[in-house]
């Protein structure tokens, strides 16, 4: 088991830049996750890592070792596709042994590893079966046992998850992370699905077009997005953005836009005292973080229900306010207002995010008070 | 970006190189390119040899066998290829017949694949006997068949060739579009008939226009069959007035003068480049039909 | 009104080629009704003489040689075609650049006249104005021209290699057709998994390719069994009866010697062989399936 880490790596295909300046470093038996939407550049990560792709510049580096020039075989890495990629022609029993036949292992270590694996992921009743006829749950456990069965020192997953229908992939989704846990294994995980990487990563590394956006804890992402994209790519439903000017007054800041105008206290960050950008800015604000007041309060903000969407335990009301904004609320589910009712809502500035209108990064980029990474 | 194709070949990487990288690559490299040297070669050498001799002169062609002209370039094989014998009668012929036989293979040869694809007429039975009738040889029926023609009173004649033709290439025009038919959903001849098209109607309008491609590969190859086909020809046809072919033709030129191969060359070479010329154009109709048939097996 | 029509619409389809089928039969059986009369060219079916002709056909030397040239034939040319076309398709599969030159190519001596065939090879193989000859001589392999076609011991071999020739590339594609529907990803994964080239090919492609080899191989081989245009242009089945193949034989006597009766009966000796040739390699074919799965 190793390190992993990627620094200043680009990726070039022709003109296509699909890997711009990356770096990051994943720790020996760390769950990492690279997450972002296609194209953004996580699979031609983990294909570098992995030695299927060339690495057009920069470096990557197991623990110590620099292996840009080794292929595939001699990194000792084992990779888990998203199409699984399972040999076709053979059974379950051969797929998971292949690394080992490869290795020269006599046959009856082999055996023990095989079984050890099937026993592990639930597959020794289809062993002796050829693996075009299995089902897409049991296909993807097959691709799983072929790559730890060989305890490789890092193990890479490029989005294993996402081909199954829906219940399936929430069930696939705890049992691979029962058995990641238990592997405890260098692992990264590539996924587009931030549900997913936010349940089971250590850390997550989100890209969008070749680029880091941010690497951090799933709280850290969360609470504390470097950027708009960042903000609004995690979380569900996704984060409420409006436009709206920054003022300076007095000892404090004024966000004012046609739908509301909010006096912005943060004693602790000067950075937005010292903020000299432009004063266009865009706010962010996550739908539980909005609460409906009963009266009207000096940071009320007027909205028009527009549809209420019941889902069971909570209720997320979709709101228009006066500027044309539709926002998204997240309440209790007895909170039931009325279609076209008028209603007040609040902020909890405490979660509010206020990110420069050019750029997207977040100015008021701090974790908030009681929460800890 | 991360354009995944999904064979190995659209890779244009071979296996083995992917898991030892340059050193592995380099060899593999030169190792494609003898072998595309080599198939090449293989191929083109007759041909090109046939093309040379063409255009030797006669005597320099007895003296020696060398590759390329010795003595410059004549073009006298060519004309005399065209005057001795009426090679234009042989190639009209086999136009003919090989244009009209194919035109009726496809017309008898689609509703009945059509037929055993989707009404299962004749069961397990029928695309054995077809598949029997392809890999006969033709010497078997080659006696009943020249009874049966001379009791017509076809012999020589282009209609009987026709005839003939037609019989012995229908099997194989069954057999090759019979992989094409079957790639046909069933779902959109239903949705055809819930239009109110009547089964023959969705034959026509809905399945024929989706199998083209077969359609293209099965009717070319049925008229190079035709075009190519030697014993029926011979023991059939006497005359090129009559319905003698190029085939036949060609071979008339070894008995007639002995062996004059510069003649000889010119006269196959005129019946054979505009077949290569089809191929050359339909060539990847003609591949899939090929493969699709042999795939099936 | 439609129903009643669709009722008839696979009978009207199937027509014509019912006729077919039933000519086909028909020549069967004229065939078979040939082979027990003593019919000649002029005078079909005139007596009726049982057995005869099969007995003596079993008798004849020359038959039973004719048919085991048509083996030897159709076997060795077809190890040694499936054989080339498949290590070509191996070497060859991946060049997507080149594909439409070489499905051309190999599609030029399928398609050339069999005949054409035979005309280029016996020009190839003149002793005075051919290829071979020349430059034989020239290197000093040999010292005098080797009439191959007149040889005994050389003209099967000549025959055979202009076969190889002109199938070679057909196998070539049936092959190539195989390599090029090889799935990628289980590479990659065979790759990082830390096979070798040589393991890889063992494990994984040749599996996956030996179906449709095999089936090219079967094809090959039914086909190769029918040959006639060569022998006739080449070597007309001599030097000798080294060339005489069995449907050249079936041909010199029903259409020279005009003994179709007789010829009719080596016809259905012939083809009853084919077919029990057909049904064994089906069946082979069948089982070792089964056994791979």
């Amino acid at each position: 088991m190793s390190s992993v880490e990627l620094r200043n790596v680009w990726k070039m295909y022709g003109k296509v830049i699909a890997c711009q300046d990356v770096s990051w470093k994943c720790e020996d038996g760390e769950f990492f996750s690279l997450l972002g939407p296609s194209g953004c550049g996580k699979s031609s990560s983990m294909r570098m890592i992995a030695g299927l792709e060339e690495i057009s510049k920069g470096d990557v580096f197991f623990g110590e070792k620099r292996v840009n020039d080794l292929p595939p075989r001699d990194r000792n890495v084992a990779l888990v596709f998203e199409n699984w990629a399972l040999y076709p022609n053979m059974t379950v029993y051969d797929n998971i042994a292949f690394p080992l036949w490869v290795r020269n292992m006599p046959k009856d270590d082999i055996d023990k590893k095989v079984l050890w694996a099937a026993k592990f992921l639930d597959l020794v009743d289809v062993l002796n079966q050829n693996v075009r006829g299995l089902s897409g749950g049991q296909q993807q456990r097959v691709s799983i046992g072929r790559a730890i069965v060989r305890e490789p020192e890092v193990l890479l997953m490029d989005e294993p998850i996402s081909h199954l229908d829906a219940n399936l992939r929430l069930r696939m989704r705890e049992e691979l992370e029962q058995i990641l846990r238990q592997l405890a294994v260098t692992t990264i995980y590539v996924t587009h699905d931030q549900v997913e990487a936010m349940a089971m990563a250590d850390r997550i590394a989100v890209m969008d077009v070749g680029l880091i956006q941010q690497i951090g804890t799933p709280k850290e992402i969360y609470y504390n997005p470097y950027n708009l994209f960042v903000a609004q790519f995690i979380g569900e439903p996704p984060i409420n953005v409006a436009d709206c000017e920054l003022l300076h007054e007095n000892g404090h800041v004024r966000l004012t836009s046609d739908s509301f105008n909010i006096k912005f206290e943060q004693d602790d960050v000067d950075k937005l005292s010292c903020y000299t950008g432009s004063s266009k800015v865009k706010i962010g604000i996550r739908p539980e973080n909005i609460s409906i007041s009963a009266s009207s309060k000096p940071n009320s903000i007027d909205a028009l229900v527009g549809f209420v969407e019941v889902q069971g335990e909570r209720n997320v009301l979709s709101l228009k306010l006066k500027g044309g904004e539709e926002f998204l609320v997240v309440v209790p589910a007895d909170v039931r207002p009325k279609v076209n009712s008028n209603i007040q809502i609040e902020f909890d500035t405490k979660y509010l995010h206020i990110f420069e209108g050019e750029s997207g990064i977040n100015i008021s980029y701090q974790l908030p008070a009681g929460i800890t990474a | 970006m991360e354009n995944r194709t999904d064979t190995v070949s659209e890779r244009a990487l071979s296996a083995g190189e992917l898991s030892s990288r340059a050193r592995g690559r380099t060899a593999g490299r030169i190792i494609r390119i003898l072998a595309l040297v080599a198939f090449s070669l293989f191929v083109l050498l007759p041909i090109f040899y046939m093309f040379m001799t063409s255009i030797k002169d006669q005597i320099e062609i007895r003296a020696s066998g060398a590759l390329f002209p010795q003595k410059g370039i004549h073009l006298i094989n060519w004309i005399y290829a065209w005057v001795t014998e009426p090679l234009h009668l042989f190639l009209r012929n086999s136009t003919i017949i090989a244009v009209f036989s194919t035109i009726l293979v496809m017309i008898i040869a689609v509703p009945t694949t059509y037929a055993i694809v989707r009404f299962k007429v004749g069961g397990e039975l029928l695309p054995s006997m077809i598949l029997g009738g392809y890999v006969m040889p033709p010497i078997v029926v080659s006696i009943p068949i020249f009874f049966m023609i001379k009791a017509l009173g076809l012999a020589n004649k282009l209609p009987g060739m026709i005839l003939v033709h037609t019989i012995i290439n229908t099997p194989i025009a069954v057999w090759l579009l019979d992989s094409f038919v079957r790639t046909i959903p069933k779902e959109l001849e239903e949705a055809a008939w819930i239009d109110g098209y009547s089964r023959f109607q969705t034959l026509m309008k809905v399945v024929l226009p989706l199998i083209r491609p077969g359609l293209i590969a099965t009717g070319i190859i049925c008229m190079i069959l035709s075009w190519n086909e030697f014993l029926l020809a011979l023991l059939l046809t006497t005359d090129p007035r009559g319905a003698q072919t190029f085939p036949v033709g060609i071979s008339r030129y070894q008995g007639q003068h002995g062996l004059q191969f510069g003649e000889m060359s010119a006269a196959a070479l005129s019946g054979v480049i505009p077949i290569y010329l089809i191929v050359f154009i339909f060539q990847r109709y003609v591949v899939a039909g090929l493969t699709r048939g042999g795939v099936k097996g | 009104m439609i129903r009643s029509l669709d009722k008839k619409s696979p009978i009207i389809m199937v027509a014509p080629m019912l006729v077919i089928i039933v000519a086909f039969l028909s020549f069967l059986v004229y065939v078979l009704g040939l082979s027990v009369t003593g019919s000649t060219l002029a005078k079909p079916f005139n007596e009726f003489v049982g057995f005869a002709n099969y007995a003596q056909a079993l008798k004849d030397s020359t038959f039973g040689n004719s048919i085991l040239l048509m083996l030897r034939f159709a076997f060795i040319v077809t190890f040694i075609e499936t054989f080339l076309g498949f290590i070509f398709a191996m070497a060859l599969h991946s060049e997507v650049k080149a594909g439409r030159y070489l499905r051309t190519l190999a599609l030029l001596p399928l398609f050339t006249p069999p005949v054409a065939v035979g005309m280029i090879w016996k020009l190839i193989y003149d002793p005075a104005s051919g290829l071979l000859n020349h430059y034989l001589l020239n290197w000093g392999i040999i010292k005098e021209p080797l009439a191959f076609l007149g040889n005994l011991n050389w003209s099967m071999p000549a025959v055979m290699f202009a076969d190889i020739w002109q199938w070679t590339p057909f196998c070539f594609l049936l092959c190539l057709a195989a390599f090029q529907s090889l799935p990628y990803e289980p590479y990659e994964a065979a790759a990082v998994d830390g096979a070798s080239g040589w393991q890889i090919f063992r494990r994984l492609t040749l599996p996956l390719v030996l179906p449709q080899v095999i089936i090219t191989f079967l094809f090959r081989l039914l086909t190769a069994l029918k040959v006639f245009d060569l022998v006739f242009m080449l070597t007309y089945g001599g030097p000798g009866t080294t060339t005489q193949v069995a449907s050249f034989y079936i041909y010199k006597i029903s259409f020279t010697t005009f003994k179709t009766g007789y010829g009719a009966a080596m016809t259905v000796l012939v083809f009853l062989l084919i077919s029990v040739i057909a049904t064994l390699l089906t069946m082979g074919r069948t089982i070792f399936m089964k056994g791979k799965s």
